[in-house]
């Protein structure tokens, strides 16, 4: 019976150490499909110039990341009811960001399709340097806090285990 | 429906002492006092309505101007360069959208951008507006091929509009091809009701649809908004030739104007219009002054 509760205890601080860590693979994943979907979005301008309201539907269904999903419906929500995007209805559910990175997606939305055809994708340009940046930093935060946090799991289910026996 | 594209803070008022079928025209110019023109008489849009006066009037800023056509583009402004060249862009119902702002050329118009002002049209459906000038313009079965012309803002585009469904209204199977270069005529997706008989082709230029709509369509009618440009000419010349009849409009205040316009010393020399119909404001938009034969003799209405 003592040795179940210690693998127990092991186990569940495995998980929680595991799901520390998956805040920040799901953060690099995050930006690995924004910039995607920014690149996708610049080829369907530049060759069908499509209206973005038809974009964004086709794209969002393409999107597996549930975050970005849930950020692109509430986008696509905005344009079907021909209003102007809010920061609340944007990010609705969304836990995965920091204030600042918010604000360069709040920032990237509200600035898509405001211009000409030119200047539209010298924007997306920019917007890709942009969230490649975020990436580059979520995937440097991912593979230093990923490991430490699992492991971290591990070694504090191995101190509650030693305590208790 | 001008609650797609307008923001709440101006359909709200205008809606209040308004309906849209009674507004001709919006007029939003940066940092000026928003114009609203209902049946050739202007007023300003004020919270509380319409007024006459600008110490109540709502002001229009570059912002919400920009709001405007953005929410009109469908939040798309790069998808109607090709229109905003042209100084202008067609929504949904037809309604026409005129653009002013800082023009990028680079050898030709490349876009326009910096908006500073805008005319929103509002197109109407109005039945039997044509009614008065119909036998004008088919007589004992015959189609007259008819020049309508008028000032801009005088019921051209309506009055072309009702013609057209007359023709189905009427039970005359013609065979009938819009030529609706700016996509006002037929109103786009949630157009007007023209009949039973009529087919278009939008935003394509006059001449490439003419002789689109020739070869493919087998037109008996063929009808064309605004002809101007020296190539409206040889189409629509074409198209007579080719036995099939022509209804289009001009901009021009009488018959005197339409001679000094370049172009139509052609068409007028050859009697390829047997009806020439004058439109103006006079007793508001649509009013008919008058109706001439091919050799400008009076039908209807005071002496050339």
């Amino acid at each position: 019976m003592k040795m179940v509760l210690m693998f127990f205890v092991i186990g569940i601080c495995c998980f929680v150490g595991y799901g520390i860590s998956f805040n920040y693979r799901d953060r690099k994943l995050f930006f690995y499909e924004f910039v995607g979907f920014i690149n996708n979005i610049k080829n369907e301008i530049g060759f069908s110039m499509s209206k973005l309201p038809e974009i964004i539907a086709r794209l969002s269904k393409q999107t597996k990341h549930k975050q970005l999903n849930k950020i692109l419906t509430n986008y696509l929500t905005c344009l079907k009811a021909k209003k102007p995007i809010e920061y609340k209805v944007l990010f609705a559910d969304i836990n995965i960001l920091k204030q600042q990175e918010k604000d360069s997606v709040f920032d990237f939305f509200y600035r898509l399709g405001r211009v000409d055809l030119e200047r539209q994708v010298d924007s997306l340009n920019n917007s890709v340097k942009i969230f490649e940046e975020y990436y580059f930093q979520s995937k440097a935060e991912a593979s230093k806090y990923c490991p430490l946090y699992t492991k971290l799991g591990i070694l504090i289910g191995l101190f509650f285990v030693l305590i208790v026996a | 429906m001008l609650k797609d594209i307008l923001p709440q803070e101006i359909y709200n008022p205008l809606m209040l002492k308004l309906n849209e079928f009674e507004i001709n025209e919006i007029r939003l110019r940066a940092n000026k006092p928003i114009n609203v023109i209902c049946n050739t008489k202007h007023y300003f849009l004020s919270p509380s309505g319409i007024c006459n006066s600008t110490n109540q009037a709502i002001f229009a800023s570059k912002e919400l101007i920009n709001d405007v056509i953005f929410k009109a583009s469908d939040f798309s402004i790069y998808s109607i360069n090709e229109q905003l060249k042209q100084g202008f862009l067609t929504v949904s119902g037809g309604i026409r959208i005129g653009v002013c702002g800082d023009v990028a050329i680079d050898e030709s118009i490349k876009t326009i951008n910096n908006f500073s002002s805008i005319c929103i049209r509002v197109p109407h459906l109005i039945k039997n507006a044509s009614l008065a000038i119909f036998n004008q313009i088919l007589n004992n079965g015959e189609i007259n091929n008819t020049l309508i012309i008028s000032p801009p803002g005088a019921g051209k585009t309506t009055m072309l509009r009702d013609i057209v469904y007359q023709f189905s209204n009427h039970n005359y199977p013609f065979n009938v091809y819009i030529v609706d270069e700016r996509g006002e005529i037929c109103g786009g997706d949630n157009g007007f009701n023209l009949g039973n008989f009529c087919d278009s082709v939008s935003f394509l230029n006059k001449k490439d649809s003419i002789q689109l709509g020739i070869r493919s369509m087998n037109p008996d009618i063929i009808v064309c908004d605004e002809i101007g440009a020296g190539e409206d000419f040889d189409a629509l010349e074409y198209a007579i030739n080719c036995g099939v009849k022509v209804i289009a409009t001009v901009h021009a205040k009488s018959i005197e104007e339409l001679k000094n316009k370049q172009n139509f010393a052609r068409l007028i020399e050859k009697k390829y219009f047997q009806r020439y119909i004058i439109l103006s404001k006079e007793n508001g938009v649509g009013t008919i002054t008058g109706v001439y034969r091919e050799n400008f003799t009076k039908i209807y209405g005071g002496a050339i």
